[in-house]
């Protein structure tokens, strides 16, 4: 039942997305576009096809991804607050994606055609490192604010080395950066879709895999190893999957805060559950669809074009956390 | 139930970590269907021992028999149908419910899923019905107790259907009547065959509820024996490091000799 209401929902925002834009468009001709009809203005055909459908099915599964992502470190550093971004996991990303675009080819020799591909082995890279690292302090570092504080130290780092790289690139490279970095559903084209959405498809169908040891490790570590799992293998393959979900969505979308960290607690919130086996469907399809209204929202007040949706997010994302912190003791999972 | 084959069996273990020894030289054996408690002060390594059974540290010198296949040469598979834990380690499983949390203790059993099929259901009815949980079989674990948390984790290892359960200090956040409760539970257990080993600083209800004694010493020694022997044998004042702290078989407790000299 929660799943169908909150799936419409999500059917409204993907039409929603449909609707609005920089440019109007009268709802009727966006349905003409839809359902195929020729008599329609070309441009429109253009507009919604080629700009704000890919821009919706980016949103949808940018969402999704992040959202598994920050369920999988909760879940696997038993912390709340843990999340792609908070653990330096988004920055890491753009460490790499920076050293591809801001090298102009000094550093990375690119050519044309395979510049999306060298962005994502660059996140991949930047993500996996920072995974590493992670991996290394939590066998360490025990108490959760703990390992919260590294992550941040470590995305302190990975943005001190993107301030240098900035500093002595070329303009152009430079402005190319920053406006990936501001974050935006907007910027894969048509051609680059499949990508995103294989290789996110792909990771998320992989996550339904882990419903079951992420449920184990609910119990912590010697019940986990108790029912026959290698945690530290377990915890390995875990952050590798959540780390490739952030690093393919950060190459394409820039590094996008709060999604990933607040929609696992809305999920537990909405379906009263701590077990993965639903709750990673439910972490889906609530990921992608509040990226997709925070990606409505970044077209509404279209006077000047599309704001980033790093201006969004937060405001989507604060409130939940606020919640959650000041309600510590009334929420369930956490008891 | 009953075998000829030791259930544990223990033989000059040396156990520690970080390159620390916490006792050498240990042997003993359980034998199946009993319940054993492992007493001794606090923070003196009971738990280190326990984990060095249960495979968690390595053995830094001897050997660990459990049902009579060396410890080392199953697979973490099979260890998971051989015994299940329970410990007093903080869980984050308050937005589960205890039928959720039971049927977890399924896992060795099911498939990539974990689905449950409806024999695997069943069982984790019958674990719940016989801790006496089944009436809070729809509440969350946030909701619990700490007794009835304690009971729901005892259900969850019973589910898992292993031959062994070894309890890490289960009574710790109980009251009285929880840990009586939960030591008859225990009982019962080993008398349908189960092996039960559990750790525990309350001396005096290990004595009354448990089989057999595995006294772990102030020197670091494990003297084993019936409760009876051990009283007998004024084992129990090794318990404590202090001289003037003994053990009263009249009044089964520990309390200070006051003619001890000085």
């Amino acid at each position: 039942m929660r799943f169908i209401l909150i799936f419409i929902l999500m059917l409204l925002m993907v039409f929603a997305s449909m609707l609005y834009g920089t440019v109007d468009i009268p709802p009727a001709d966006v349905l003409k576009v839809l359902t195929g009809s020729d008599s329609v203005d070309q441009v429109y055909r253009i507009i919604v096809l080629e700009s704000r459908l890919p821009m919706a099915f980016t949103a949808l599964f940018a969402g999704a991804s992040l959202s598994v992502a920050g369920l999988m470190l909760q879940t696997t550093f038993q912390n709340p607050l843990a999340g792609p971004s908070i653990l330096g996991v988004s920055s890491g990303a753009s460490l790499g994606v920076a050293v591809v675009m801001l090298s102009g080819g000094t550093l990375v020799a690119v050519p044309g055609v395979l510049q999306y591909i060298s962005t994502i082995v660059g996140a991949i890279i930047g993500a996996g490192i920072v995974i590493f690292f992670l991996l290394l302090f939590s066998s360490v570092l025990r108490g959760a604010a703990h390992l919260l504080i590294a992550g941040i130290m470590i995305g302190y780092i990975a943005s001190s080395v993107i301030s240098l790289l900035n500093y002595f690139a070329p303009a152009e490279g430079v402005k190319s950066y920053v406006v990936w970095g501001l974050g935006s559903f907007g910027g894969v084209s048509v051609r680059e879709l499949p990508v995103v959405l294989v290789s996110s498809g792909i990771l998320l169908l992989l996550s339904l895999m882990f419903a079951k040891p992420l449920n184990a490790l609910l119990l912590g570590e010697r019940y986990a190893a108790n029912m026959g799992y290698s945690v530290r293998r377990l915890r390995t393959l875990l952050l590798s999957v959540a780390g490739l979900l952030t690093a393919v969505i950060t190459a394409f979308c820039g590094p996008i805060g709060f999604i990933g960290l607040a929609v696992p607690h809305i999920a537990r919130m909405i379906f009263k559950t701590s077990n993965h086996i639903i709750l990673i469907p439910a972490t889906i399809l609530c990921g992608g669809t509040l990226a997709l209204m925070c990606s409505v929202l970044t077209v509404i007040p279209a006077t000047t074009g599309v704001m980033p949706i790093n201006a969004v997010t937060p405001f989507a994302g604060v409130p939940v956390i606020l919640y959650i912190l000041v309600n510590r003791r009334k929420i369930r999972y956490f008891n | 139930m009953m075998t000829d084959q030791p259930a544990v069996k223990i033989s000059d273990l040396t156990v520690g970590y970080n390159g620390n020894i916490v006792a050498s030289g240990l042997s003993f054996t359980l034998s199946a269907g009993s319940i054993t408690a492992l007493i001794g002060a606090n923070g003196i390594g009971k738990s280190t021992i326990l984990k060095t059974i249960t495979g968690e540290l390595p053995p830094l010198k001897g050997e660990v028999e459990l049902n009579g296949k060396l410890l080392c040469t199953y697979t973490r598979k099979e260890l998971s149908h051989i015994f299940s834990i329970v410990t007093t380690d903080p869980v984050f499983a308050g937005g589960l419910t205890v039928r959720e949390l039971v049927q977890l203790g399924r896992h060795p059993h099911t498939g990539v899923f974990g689905r449950l099929s409806r024999h695997d259901k069943e069982i984790a009815e019958i674990a719940m019905d016989r801790v006496g949980i089944a009436h809070k079989s729809s509440n969350y674990v946030a909701e619990l107790s700490d007794g009835e948390r304690q009971k729901a984790m005892i259900a969850k290892a019973l589910a898992q259907d292993t031959p062994l359960i070894f309890l890490d200090e289960p009574f710790s956040f109980l009251d009285v009547s929880a840990r009586i409760e939960i030591l008859s539970l225990l009982r019962m257990f080993a008398r349908s065959g189960k092996t039960i080993l559990f750790s525990s600083h309350d001396v005096s209800q290990a004595l009354r509820m448990a089989s057999g004694i595995l006294l772990f010493t102030s020197d670091r020694k494990i003297i084993s024996g019936t409760p009876e022997e051990l009283i007998k044998q004024g084992s129990l004042d090794n318990l404590f490091k202090n001289d003037k702290i003994v053990f009263s078989p009249s009044q089964n407790d520990f309390v200070e000799n006051i003619f001890v000299k000085a």
